[in-house]
C-alpha cells in the first residue's frame, strides 16, 4: 500500500492510492461555542439535496448532541471501539509538537486504513461497519433525554435505572469532511468515487456506482449514504455549482458562493471556503486567508477525529466547557491551546471571527484596517487565571474570489450598562 | 423493582456518566452571545424559548432569575460589543447594517 503524507497525523500513512493534489481544497470552519442546534442547517440541505422518494434517512448535514447523539446511532463509539480493539492501549498521541510539520504532535496509533490491513476479512481496505436500518432512523432521538425512552411501569427494560447528564454538553455539526483521504474512495470496489481536482469535492459517479455499499461501511463519518429506490450510494456534493459560482441569481459575476448549510447558519458559527493547495499537496501558505489563519496558523480550529487518517476538511472550535480529555479524542491534542487562545482573542482574531457566516459569497482574503483601543474587558480563563481583553475599533474586510469586497466589520466600542446595585452617581 | 445500573449490561445501557458543569456551561453561552453584541432581552429570550432545546432546559435547570442574573452579570462585567457591519451581497448594492442589541 502506497505511503501518504498526513499532516494531522504528524507523519505518513498507509493509503490504497497515491494522494491526490487538488489546486483547491474545500474546507470549512464551526465555532462549536455558538451552536444552539436550530437546525436551519440540516432543513436548508434537506430541502435542496434530499427530499425525494428514497433520501428519507438522508440528513447530508446534521447537528448532533454530544456526548450521547449520534447519527447514524453511536457512528462515533462504534468506529472508536473497533480501532481500540485492534490496536489496544495503543491509539495514543505522542508529544513533540511543531507548529508548521506537525501540530499536532505524532500519532502513534492506527488509521482506519492501518487497521483494516491486519484486520479479519482479506477484501477490506478500510476499518468500518454497515449501520443497521435502526441506526439511521430517527437523527437526535433520546439525545437530551439521555436515558432513553419513558417506560410504562412494569414493562421489560423500565426498571433500570442509569446515570443521566442533567443538560446536553454540546452540539457537533456535521456534513462530509471532503477528506484528503476519503475513506469511501479507498473501499469502492468500481472507482465510482473521486476527488475533483479543482476543488477537492469528493463525489459519487451515479452511473459507475452499483451500490454495494463499500463507502457506507468505510466512511468513518458515516456521511455516504445508500438510496434504495435507485439502488446506488450518495452523498454531500458540497453544494458544487455554489462553489462554482454557477448561479446567475445570487452569484451575477461568477463569485464563488458558500453552500447552503453555510449560508443559512443563523448563529454564525460557520466559515466555509477552499484553501489553497501546493502541488505537493501540501497547504499553501496564504496567512491572510481565514480558513489558513483558523486553523494552520493559529490551530484554533481543529480536525474532527484526525486519528481515523482520513484527513478531514472540516474543523472546529471546541467547547470551552466540556471536559478536555473528552475534547481531545474528538478533536486531538490541541485542544486546551485551541481553547486558551479563544477565551481571550487577541485583536487579529477577533476580526477575523466576525467573518463567519457574514457573506454567502466565499471569503478568500481577509484584511484588517486598524483602529485605536476602545476597550479593556476582564475574561476569566479555563484555568481561572484572569485576563484582559483589549478590544481595538478595528474593521475586518473579506474579499471574494474576484478581488471585491463581500463585507466589512467594524468592531466598535462596548456599551456598559451599570448594575443598578453599583448605581453610585445615579440622581 | 430496581436494579443498578450495570455498565456490563448490552440491553440496557444507553448512556455513561461524563464530568461536565452545566453552570459553566451557561456562563460560556451567555458570554458567547454578549460578545455577539446581543442584549439581555435577546439573549433571555434563547433562554426561555422552548425551540431551542438545550438552552431552554438549563434555563428549566437553573431556573429563569438565575439565568437572567447570569446574563445581567456577563453585560455589566464585559460590556455588549457593538459592529458596524457592511454587507456587499451582490458586490453592487451595499448597504449598513450597525448593530448593538
Amino acid at each position: 500500500m502506497p505511503k501518504v503524507p498526513n499532516w494531522q497525523l504528524g507523519r505518513e500513512m498507509a493509503y490504497p492510492y497515491e494522494a491526490g493534489r487538488p489546486e483547491w481544497q474545500f474546507a470549512f470552519a464551526f465555532n462549536i461555542n455558538r451552536c444552539i442546534a436550530c437546525q436551519t442547517c440540516t432543513m436548508a440541505c434537506k430541502s435542496t439535496w434530499t427530499f425525494s422518494k428514497g433520501q428519507e434517512h438522508m440528513w447530508w448535514n446534521n447537528v448532533e448532541t454530544k456526548p450521547y447523539g449520534g447519527y447514524p446511532h453511536n457512528w462515533d463509539i462504534k468506529l472508536l471501539s473497533m480501532l481500540d480493539k485492534a490496536n489496544p492501549e495503543g491509539q495514543a498521541w505522542e508529544g513533540g509538537a511543531d507548529p508548521k510539520e506537525k501540530p499536532y504532535g505524532t500519532f502513534g496509533g492506527k488509521t482506519i486504513f492501518e487497521a483494516a490491513s491486519e484486520g479479519t476479512e482479506q477484501s477490506q481496505r478500510v476499518m468500518g461497519y454497515l449501520p443497521t436500518d435502526e441506526e439511521w432512523q430517527s437523527p437526535n432521538i433520546y439525545e437530551e433525554t439521555a436515558a432513553g425512552a419513558p417506560m410504562q411501569e412494569g414493562e421489560w427494560g423500565g426498571s433500570t435505572q442509569l446515570p443521566e447528564h442533567k443538560v446536553w454538553f454540546y452540539y457537533l455539526q456535521r456534513l462530509c469532511n471532503h477528506c484528503t483521504y476519503p475513506g469511501c474512495l479507498a473501499a469502492c470496489p468500481r472507482q465510482a468515487i473521486y476527488k475533483r481536482p479543482e476543488d477537492g469535492i469528493v463525489l459519487i459517479d451515479q452511473k459507475r456506482c452499483r451500490g454495494y455499499r463499500k463507502c457506507v461501511e468505510a466512511c468513518p463519518y458515516k456521511k455516504a449514504m445508500y438510496r434504495p429506490s435507485t439502488r446506488v450510494s450518495e452523498k454531500c456534493i458540497a453544494c458544487y455549482p455554489r462553489i462554482e459560482g454557477k448561479d446567475p441569481h445570487i452569484s451575477p459575476d461568477g463569485a464563488p458562493l458558500e453552500t447552503r448549510c453555510m449560508s443559512a447558519c443563523v448563529g454564525k458559527i460557520r466559515l466555509q471556503g477552499l484553501v489553497k493547495k501546493t502541488k505537493d499537496g501540501e497547504w499553501d501558505n496564504v496567512p491572510d486567508n481565514p480558513l489558513h489563519f483558523l486553523i494552520r496558523d493559529r490551530r484554533i480550529a481543529l480536525p474532527l477525529y484526525p486519528q481515523f487518517g482520513t484527513e478531514p476538511n472540516g474543523y472546529y472550535i471546541p467547547p470551552r466547557w466540556a471536559p478536555r480529555d473528552y475534547l481531545e479524542q474528538m478533536f486531538g491534542p490541541g485542544v486546551e491551546a485551541a481553547i486558551e487562545q479563544y477565551c481571550c482573542p487577541d485583536r487579529e482574531l477577533l476580526a477575523v471571527l466576525q467573518l463567519f457566516r457574514v457573506s454567502q459569497r466565499i471569503i478568500f482574503k481577509f484584511e484588517i484596517e486598524k483602529g485605536p483601543k476602545v476597550a479593556e474587558v476582564p475574561v476569566t480563563m479555563p484555568s481561572g487565571k484572569e485576563k484582559t481583553q483589549t478590544i481595538y475599533n478595528d474593521t475586518v474586510i473579506g474579499y471574494d474570489k474576484l478581488g471585491k469586497v463581500a463585507a466589512k466589520i467594524t468592531i466598535e466600542e462596548p456599551t456598559f450598562e451599570r448594575d443598578s446595585e453599583h448605581h453610585v452617581n445615579s440622581i | 423493582m430496581h436494579r443498578a445500573w450495570s455498565p456490563e449490561d448490552p440491553m440496557e445501557l444507553n448512556a455513561a456518566p461524563v464530568d461536565g458543569d452545566p453552570a459553566v456551561m451557561l456562563d460560556c453561552v451567555i458570554e458567547e452571545y454578549v460578545r455577539q453584541g446581543w442584549g439581555e432581552a435577546e439573549v433571555m429570550r434563547l433562554f426561555t424559548s422552548p425551540g431551542y432545546r438545550a438552552t431552554h432546559e438549563l434555563t428549566q435547570l437553573f431556573g429563569e432569575e438565575h439565568v437572567r442574573q447570569r446574563v445581567q452579570a456577563t453585560s455589566h462585567r464585559m460590556g455588549t460589543l457593538r459592529f458596524k457591519v457592511t454587507y456587499y451581497e451582490n458586490c453592487q448594492d451595499e448597504h449598513d447594517d450597525s448593530f448593538s442589541v
